[in-house]
């Protein structure tokens, strides 16, 4: 059985715009237009789209605190509006890294009052707390309030509340938003052994490409609320394998220089600032790869600017999220 | 049966909460302490009531009533503004009972600590044994079918996804309607008809009664309290459960 089954699931948010005193103006945003996709169990499914393609709107209705407008949406087999209740012993939710917890109250009362309400008590969710408090590597700050604690410390607590029922199924959207690289790369091993040492499914919303490629293993491209493409981080790849990117480093100040010269000879030259440095890529099809090189070290030549650095360098999964999101 | 133990998981959840939650904000205590003494002298300064009893009976039902109401319907949109609401309302139960049964125990303690504080002034105002009790009942129960209200008021506010919480001006109307600041029978007749739907308006004329030792046809009184406070819980969780499930469609809770 599959652990998440979506078909053809679709909302739409209706608002009012106040023109004058008397009238106003319907507003209808199509936030998912027919998103249809499926996880399998233990496996971690990223779910990337730029700003506004609907990845907040689907995973709500995936949580079940969104109702969709039609379609299905399986968990487990239960269906989130019929079986909505059941299908809340299943997952666990994190929506927010920053909110979601009362500030005065320290982690493990905050945990104890969820997990109260999600129909733990007694010994069972003393028992229940402790043991995900570990698991997320917050038992030396249980006892501290919520407001003090760091960003990172709030997202593994958000973590431990989503994993106090002990779900199949685990829906974080965006878990790592804002966090410092350590903290960061604490909260992905946690994701990633959830998945692979605890059996849990993880759906997992995020912006950031370099965190879907090493946590996902399987990546959805949600792009105007539609699944453009889903596929394994290294098929997604392949999919813009046929070009290749010639990475010229200039420092900044030769940097209009060099961009002028090799825009009057490529069309889709991109320029990115890095420091003292800029990073400027050329993408060329793989079979023009060597007629394209030597056409730009002439180029380059000619324009007798000191380079830092010239390199070829391979599509990421950023170059695919670009390529399919921008093809759509 | 099992229904009954999940609903009563949630006031114990409730009681968790609040008693975390005085335990961590001494501020909030304090105030919470010094508001019924607050109101006492706002109520004799008003002239509403007769002696000391019914300014300490009076000052215990004004404070639960805006709590009940408040707590409920601005304790909604506190949690919405912290984003717990989003994970409470992931409990196996509706929102409504949610909120309505975590606020509980909140309001018995709150409402056994206010008399608690005031007894002693009813006391040396020269209330009876038999006065106080019937005070003790009044507050602990008589100021709890506003909560239906405050949940109605929650779930529209929720649904209408305004911050801006319309109990603000509902609370004030709410007293005065119901007697507690002037006597009904001093107010419009407009507002003499919504008085009479109201429950708080019978509370309001027993606490009057008790506290003066006045005659009133308290078995009138009762029934009349009774029957207006069960229309309002009954409409209220008709009506929250309607609303509650555009909330979940609209997204209002989130």
């Amino acid at each position: 059985m599959l652990a998440v089954q979506v078909l053809d699931l679709r909302k739409r948010y209706v608002s009012f715009r106040r023109r004058g005193l008397f009238s106003r103006e319907k507003v209808v945003v199509e936030a998912l237009k027919g998103v249809t996709f499926d996880a399998r169990k233990a496996e971690v499914l990223g779910i990337l789209g730029p700003n506004g393609a609907g990845k907040s709107t689907l995973v709500k209705i995936l949580a079940t605190v969104l109702l969709p407008d039609s379609g299905t949406a399986r968990i487990l087999g239960h269906d989130i509006v019929e079986e909505r209740r059941e299908v809340r012993r299943l997952i666990g939710v994190m929506l927010s890294v920053e909110r979601g917890f009362f500030l005065k109250l320290t982690g493990r009362e905050n945990l104890k009052y969820f997990g109260m309400l999600y129909g733990l008590s007694g010994s069972a969710l003393e028992k229940r707390v402790q043991e995900v408090l570990r698991e997320v590597g917050l038992l030396k700050n249980a006892d501290k309030p919520f407001e003090e604690y760091s960003l990172g410390m709030k997202a593994r607590l958000g973590i431990a509340r989503a994993l106090l029922n002990d779900p199949e199924v685990l829906i974080l959207d965006e878990p790592t938003l804002g966090l410092d690289p350590v903290s960061a790369r604490r909260v992905r091993a946690l994701i990633r052994s959830l998945a692979k040492e605890g059996g849990k499914t993880v759906l997992i919303t995020t912006h950031n490409m370099f965190e879907a490629e090493i946590v996902c293993d399987r990546v959805a491209i949600l792009s105007d609320g539609r699944i453009a493409a889903i596929d394994t981080v290294e098929d997604l790849k392949r999919k813009v394998a046929d070009t290749v990117f010639l990475e010229v480093r200039v420092s900044c100040e030769h940097e209009s220089s060099i961009l002028q010269a090799l825009r009057s000879v490529y069309s889709s030259v991109t320029c990115r600032r890095e420091g003292p440095a800029s990073r400027i890529l050329i993408p060329v099809k793989v079979n023009e790869y060597e007629h394209t090189l030597s056409e730009l070290l002439e180029t380059l030549r000619r324009s007798k600017l000191k380079l830092r650095g010239i390199a070829v360098r391979e599509p990421t999964l950023e170059d695919a999220f670009v390529k399919i999101v921008g093809e759509r | 049966m099992i229904a009954v133990v999940s609903r009563l998981a949630l006031v114990k959840a409730g009681m968790h909460l609040w008693l975390s939650m005085y335990k961590h904000n001494k501020a909030a205590l304090a105030a919470f302490l010094a508001r019924p003494y607050l109101v006492l002298l706002f109520v004799s300064a008003l002239g509403a009531g007769q002696n000391l009893v019914a300014w300490a009976l009076l000052s215990i039902l004004i404070t639960s009533a805006v709590d009940s109401l408040w707590d409920i319907a601005g304790g909604a949109i506190t949690q919405r503004l912290l984003g717990v609401l989003t994970y409470a309302s992931l409990a196996p139960h509706r929102m409504a009972e949610i909120l309505l049964l975590t606020y509980l125990p909140r309001y018995f303690i709150e409402t056994l600590v206010k008399f608690a504080e005031l007894a002693p002034l009813m006391v040396a105002g020269g209330a009876t044994p038999a006065q106080l009790a019937a005070a003790l009942a009044l507050s602990l129960l008589g100021a709890l079918p506003l909560a239906s209200l405050g949940m109605l008021v929650a779930s529209l506010t929720l649904l209408a996804r305004e911050d801006a919480p319309w109990i603000d001006w509902t609370i004030p109307l709410l007293l005065v309607a119901s007697g507690a600041i002037y006597p009904v029978a001093a107010l419009p007749q407009l507002v003499k008809a919504v008085s009479a739907a109201l429950p708080t308006t019978y509370l309001f004329s027993m606490a009057e009664a008790l506290a003066t030792n006045s005659s009133a046809d308290w078995q009138l009184l009762l029934t009349a309290f009774l029957a207006t406070a069960s229309a309002w819980l009954t409409a209220s969780l008709l009506a929250s459960e309607r609303i509650e499930s555009s909330v979940f469609r609209r997204g209002g809770h989130l």
